[in-house]
């Protein structure tokens, strides 16, 4: 009787790989194993494919490495800010002497680690205490109330380290706005730098009191600068021909410019109109062309 | 043979004594994903056992397989 190696069942195929020099290397159980991992590419039904059964493992073990092994550590300026955090609440209600001051120590270091470490275990064996220890001080409210505080003090610090970045990420797009590599990547940045700018007028009104409804004075430049951007768009999302809709978005976003008034974005504003005079140069060129042939 | 793989086609192939193209072609094509002939070239630098000639057995390289994968 011939035997089908696209065909084989499970325990002629373990006696045929516990058939060679090397001696057993699988048992059933390891096979089924497999075959759950692998699903219908080693065969369906009673039967496996032997040469599929090859392939799937040549496969698997050149796939790139990726998921368990990901370091999963909190970058180290995360972690030095968790301990400064952890110190600082600590510190506050360290007063008294002897073992309370170790103690008070081993509490900082459980803080910190709570801070960092994705599991309690985790951050048990990084502070160097048991995970009982941190069950237990988790159920003292002046421990909760410490890592709560710990807690907020370093989201403090990640709130400021993402305003700092800000300023980058401004220039990035006043950058981009101006010397982008394409004509879509130049929009985009100019657009974006618009609606920020609306959104900043808009919590700089809410931070100073302001109303944001409508009432009976004069439209403020905030408002025109809306309405103007609201525009802006409708055009955009308008089904017109693309020249009349460049004409349109030219002359809208012109005005728009002219009508933010705020100091600090006069630089930002002049890129954004030599990115947007540079494209009406480029359409008025378009045109004489057309007109020419 | 082994170092002719077109003799070894013309020839019919013998699962025990395959050369590292020809066995990269038969495990693609049977198992529909790209399975390069450099993937192997690395197993045999790795240890995989292979015959005199070069050529691979198929049994011998899925049971190598399988011992490594159970050392991992």
């Amino acid at each position: 009787m011939t035997i089908d190696p696209r065909r084989l069942r499970p325990i002629e195929l373990c006696r045929l790989l516990n058939s060679t020099p090397l001696g057993e290397v699988i048992s059933e159980q390891e096979l089924r194993n497999h075959r759950t991992r692998a699903g219908h590419r080693l065969g369906s039904g009673r039967t496996l494919d032997f040469v599929g059964y090859i392939a799937w493992l040549v496969q698997l073990r050149h796939a790139p490495k990726t998921g368990p092994k990901k370091d999963t550590s909190p970058p180290p300026h995360i972690a030095e800010a968790a301990g400064g955090a952890a110190a600082v609440v600590v510190g506050r209600r360290r007063k008294v002497a002897g073992h309370g001051q170790k103690m008070a120590r081993k509490q900082e270091a459980v803080i910190a680690a709570l801070l960092t470490e994705p599991t309690y275990a985790l951050a048990a064996a990084k502070a160097g205490v048991s995970e009982s220890t941190v069950y237990k001080w988790l159920r003292q409210p002046a421990f909760c109330k410490a890592c709560r505080a710990a807690r907020r003090e370093l989201l403090d610090y990640a709130i400021g380290q993402l305003q700092a970045a800000t300023g980058q990420a401004v220039v990035t797009l006043v950058e981009i706005a101006a010397h982008g590599r394409r004509d879509a990547d130049r929009i985009r940045a100019a657009a974006a730098l618009i609606s920020h700018a609306l959104r900043g007028l808009e919590d700089a009104d809410l931070l100073h009191g302001r109303r944001n409804g409508r009432d009976t004075t004069p439209m403020g430049t905030d408002e025109v600068v809306g309405i103007l951007a609201a525009r802006l768009r409708q055009t955009e999302k308008s089904e017109l021909a693309t020249p009349e809709k460049t004409r349109l978005t030219a002359t809208l976003a012109d005005a728009l410019l002219r009508a933010i008034g705020v100091d600090v974005l006069d630089k930002r504003l002049e890129s954004l109109e030599a990115v947007l005079g540079a494209r009406k140069d480029r359409s008025n060129e378009g045109r004489k062309k057309a007109k020419k042939s | 043979m082994a170092e002719n793989p077109e003799a070894q086609a013309a020839s019919g192939l013998n699962p025990s004594a395959l050369t590292p193209l020809n066995a990269a072609r038969l495990l693609s094509k049977a198992s529909g994903h790209s399975i390069t002939v450099e993937a192997i070239q690395v197993d045999l630098a790795a240890g995989a056992p292979a015959n005199a000639d070069g050529t691979i057995n198929l049994v011998h390289y899925a049971a190598w397989l399988v011992r490594e994968m159970a050392e991992k």
